[in-house]
């Protein structure tokens, strides 16, 4: 099938459970089970036709469909659009199995009820699904806010469902309050951004706001993450989470916490990478602090839990942490990590919550101190509690291992070891809780025996057999997943250009990166330490009374929904003052884009990831090594030489400069200083090297960031990289370019330049590459032999999009 | 007065938080989330307004006038104006929901003060 045909196909995931929901009352007439075996039929279907759309979104297209066939024009998007990325595609399909599995398992369990309940519980639960889909596809934001709420809508039904349970009522009371703050949250944030920029599409709002972000942009960046953060369970916004869990049954709780919540996570995704860039707004830092904060807090209240669902629930703000984590480190690594973990953690916590549901239905009992001595009775659901466990323990060969070792590199290529360390301690804490649950519900030997406990029927076996092997599966072939689905996810948040040329001219490819994964000795050796003090550390925990520390963090819990309110309150002001006041603290500006360099004493230039400079009265020197390779707009025009390109203007070692367009279609330069237009000179661009000069005051800090993961474009647009450009034929370095950098005047400036910070390169990889890349990109990630389609078309392209922001230091 | 406008919206939307943080009784909790929705509404048709503008109806267009000459004349954004359509219904559609919701905890509990309906906690 074509690309369009794929597209025009996109609608339907969302319409089959839409549809099911519709008919699921009706059908209840007919009989009771009908709504739900017609809801399987529905995400069955659902989940074959986005497995159509499979290959060639893992591929790295993006497919687009534009609703009503409404496609943009000259750029401009009036239609809603819906476009297939990988992130979302592995969204939607984690959404559709998991749903369709929960289903037959509810199918089992919960069969006996009345056709009132399962047909009103088959709509709910395919209105959810629909919601989850439609959030992962959508490309607008407005849309994106519908489904979010249409999500709410039926977690309300859901949570409530069982109204005889008066835990059901109290808990859809205060998903109810926190849920509608967090809606009027991202409503007024996302009318803030199309009164700021007139646009809804992803596309559109990310080529506006690329480098030049405005405090009303950044207040809006913050009401969305404050309002996605409340969906997702991220502290200081999950007093709902915990009780929503509790109160709803088995697999409504697992599709709370294994499905609905993810929506918050790759919505938080979509807005900080897609929209903002991470370059250009301190989000990941909050992205970190709050992960980390999730985490930690998560794992000790689950540590201290007596009822066992209470329990997983507190687990799932801990994952949603690590998931949150995962995203801030910014790295191919740390974000496919994060896809892992989003489905690994869909996984082996819904299965965990079956189980949990599974043990509550037949004993009647939910306190883990009054549970025990299951192992013997119900040996199918003590194993899958086992495997569930194991893999969020991160123990190979289950799937936990690969996820969470690929955040911990990630964070450790940003030499973030304090939040390494952080993220272990919450790791051996969430050993520590299940290990404990475990222990107390199905080891520990009980005074009282069960007696016969009603037999798991087939369903539920299906069900549990079908996350365990899954949960296995992830972990046996992480290289497979890893290269084919988790790469593309992370090229999809990284290359947020290629989205939205896709979604706006749907010609656009994602490069995909390479994610390396081993089983480290290092990372073996400290999962395996993990394991053993989680096991000191539940055994003691078992021996002693409640740390005062414990203590205070339970009594903050009080379960008032006022409170709950005052901390997602609190929380969302506290993420847009730290969003646009950290911008305007000295030493952090930003310099987005493009390969940058500085010129005067020193020159040492550098490859990727952000530096600091400090920098006296002077110019700042910018080079793009290799022609730009915009990144929006229509790919035709990528790199096509501004008018005027012929004409010589100024030399600089002898070559011929020409002004080479940018992302913005102008000239590769240092256009903009703290939004400012600043003084500078365009246009001297030798073939291989492209330089800008900006104008400086005095005082300055100045961050470079500089992207070299755009090199593999030009040949994924199947261009051939010479026809851009007459003048860059040339496959070798320039001649003399190697010292091209160091002929540059010396201006009296960067006196000192800071260590590397956050989002700096590789450790390893740092000078020598560095000082070569302003003569050679090509050379000094690869050898040519090593890539001879690249070296035979020419030198590897860079983005050469510029935009300068800093801020004076006061 | 466009000033005014963003004035009572932020009035409105801060006693609505009040309600929500401050009161226990759900009712008023459900008053006040339904206050800070309108105040959104209020802000988003705010927005919406540019200086003299007119409503964006191209339809039927008063004598002298075409929907062209309109459309290109100064209107205010119905984007922002369609937004405030869809929330509308939601908004309806969720404080339908809390108010069952409160009816059946009132029915249960025999109270509308929410301090008194958490069991969970901790």
């Amino acid at each position: 099938m074509t690309g369009a045909a794929l597209a025009s196909l996109l609608p339907l995931p969302v319409v089959l459970p839409i549809a099911g929901a519709v008919a699921a009352p009706l059908l209840a007439r007919v009989s009771a089970r009908l709504p739900v075996i017609a809801a399987v039929v529905a995400l069955g279907a659902t989940a074959a036709v986005l497995m159509l759309e499979a290959p060639g979104v893992f591929g790295g297209r993006v497919l687009a469909h534009y609703l009503g066939l409404w496609r943009p024009v000259h750029g401009k998007a009036l239609g809603i659009a819906f476009a297939a990325d990988p992130l979302g595609l592995i969204f939607a399909l984690a959404a559709a199995v998991i749903g369709a599995i929960l289903l037959i398992y509810t199918l089992s369990e919960l069969g006996g009820l009345g056709p009132r309940e399962l047909g009103g519980y088959a709509c709910l639960f395919q209105l959810l699904l629909a919601a989850l889909i439609g959030a992962a596809l959508t490309a607008d934001l407005f849309d994106l806010f519908v489904w979010f709420e249409v999500a709410a809508l039926a977690s309300y039904g859901l949570t409530g469902f069982f109204l005889e349970r008066p835990i059901a009522l109290e808990a859809a009371f205060k998903i109810l309050v926190l849920t509608t703050l967090a809606s009027f949250s991202i409503f007024t944030g996302a009318g803030l951004l199309y009164a700021s920029h007139g646009a809804l599409n992803f596309a559109q709002l990310q080529a506006a706001l690329r480098g030049h972000v405005t405090t009303p942009d950044l207040i809006a960046l913050g009401l969305l993450i404050g309002g996605f953060a409340t969906k997702a369970g991220l502290v200081p916004f999950h007093g709902w989470l915990a009780d929503a869990h509790t109160a709803a049954p088995g697999p409504v709780s697992a599709l709370f916490s294994g499905l609905m919540v993810n929506l918050g996570i790759v919505a938080i995704a979509r807005v900080t990478f897609g929209l903002y860039g991470p370059g250009s707004t301190p989000v990941l830092g909050l992205l970190l602090v709050a992960g980390l904060a999730s985490a930690l807090l998560g794992a000790v209240l689950a540590l201290a839990q007596d009822d066992l669902k209470r329990l997983l629930a507190y687990d799932t703000i801990s994952q949603m942490g690590i998931l949150a984590v995962g995203l801030s480190t910014g790295s191919a690594a740390g974000i496919g990590g994060a896809a892992y973990h989003l489905v690994n953690h869909a996984l082996f916590k819904s299965l965990l919550f079956l189980c949990a549901g599974a043990v509550v239905h037949r004993t009647g009992l939910t306190s883990l101190s009054q549970l025990g001595g299951l192992a013997r009775r119900m040996p199918v659901v003590t194993a899958a509690f086992v495997i569930g466990a194991l893999s969020i323990a991160g123990v190979p060969p289950f799937n936990g291992y690969v996820s969470l070792g690929l955040i911990h590199q990630g964070l450790l290529e940003q030499h973030e070891a304090i939040a390494y360390a952080l993220m272990l301690a919450a790791q051996v804490i969430t050993i520590a809780a299940l290990g404990r649950a475990a222990w107390l519900a199905f080891f520990r030997p009980r005074a009282q025996d069960h007696g016969q406990l009603e037999q798991l029927r087939p369903g539920m076996l299906a069900g549990l057999g079908c996350l365990a092997g899954c949960c296995v599966a992830f972990g046996v072939a992480p290289r497979f997943f890893l290269e084919t689905v988790m790469a593309p996810a992370a090229a999809g948040l990284l290359h947020p250009g290629r989205y939205a040329s896709a979604v706006l001219s749907g010609s656009a490819r994602l490069p995909l990166p390479g994610i390396p994964f081993d089983y480290a000795p290092g990372e073996l050796a400290a999962a395996a330490a993990g394991l053993a003090a989680a096991g000191i550390l539940a055994w003691g925990y078992l021996q002693i009374a409640e740390p005062a520390a414990v203590r205070v963090l339970r009594a903050a819990h009080n379960g008032s929904a006022n409170d709950y309110a005052a901390y997602a309150v609190t929380g969302t002001l506290a993420v847009i003052a730290a969003l646009s006041l950290l911008p305007r603290l000295p030493g952090h500006g930003v310099v987005s884009g493009g390969i940058a360099h500085r010129a005067g004493p020193g020159l040492a230039s550098h490859g990727s990831g952000r530096h600091r400079l400090g920098c006296a009265e002077g110019m700042l020197h910018a080079f793009v090594a290799g022609q730009p390779v915009g990144e929006s707009g229509d790919p035709q025009r990528l790199g096509v030489p501004v008018a005027g390109a012929r004409q010589r203007q100024r030399s600089a070692g002898g070559h011929e400069l020409l002004p080479v367009t940018d992302d913005d279609r102008q000239a590769a330069r240092v256009h903009e200083v703290d939004s400012r237009e600043v003084e500078d000179h365009p246009a001297a661009c030798p073939p291989g090297l492209c330089q800008a000069v900006v104008k400086l005051p005095a005082r300055d800090d100045i961050e470079v960031t500089a992207d070299r993961d755009d090199h593999a474009v030009a040949p994924a647009l199947g261009r051939q990289p010479e026809s851009f450009h007459p003048a860059s034929r040339r496959t070798g370095p320039l001649p003399g370019a190697a010292t091209q950098a160091h002929r540059m005047p010396a201006y009296p400036l960067c006196a000192r330049q800071h260590p590397p910070r956050r989002g700096a390169g590789r450790p390893g990889q740092g000078s020598a590459r560095n000082i070569s890349l302003g003569a050679e990109p090509a050379a000094a990630t690869r050898s040519p032999a090593a890539r001879p389609l690249t070296a035979a078309r020419g030198r590897e392209r860079s983005t050469g999009h510029y935009a300068a922001r800093r801020n004076a230091r006061r | 007065m466009i000033l005014a406008n963003y004035l009572a919206s932020a009035a409105l939307f801060c006693i609505g938080l009040y309600a929500v943080l401050a009161r226990r009784n759900m009712i008023k909790m459900v008053m006040g989330l339904s206050l800070m929705e309108g105040s959104t509404y209020l802000f988003m048709i705010s927005l919406s307004y540019r200086a003299g503008s007119t409503a964006p109806v191209l339809l039927n267009p008063p004598p002298g006038q075409s929907t062209r000459t309109l459309a290109h004349g100064n209107v205010a954004d119905p984007v922002l104006q369609n937004f405030c359509l869809t929330a509308v219904v939601i908004g309806v559609a969720v404080t339908a929901v809390f108010l069952s919701v409160v009816v059946r905890i009132a029915q249960h509990y025999r109270t509308l003060d929410s301090d008194r309906v958490r069991e969970m906690r901790g």
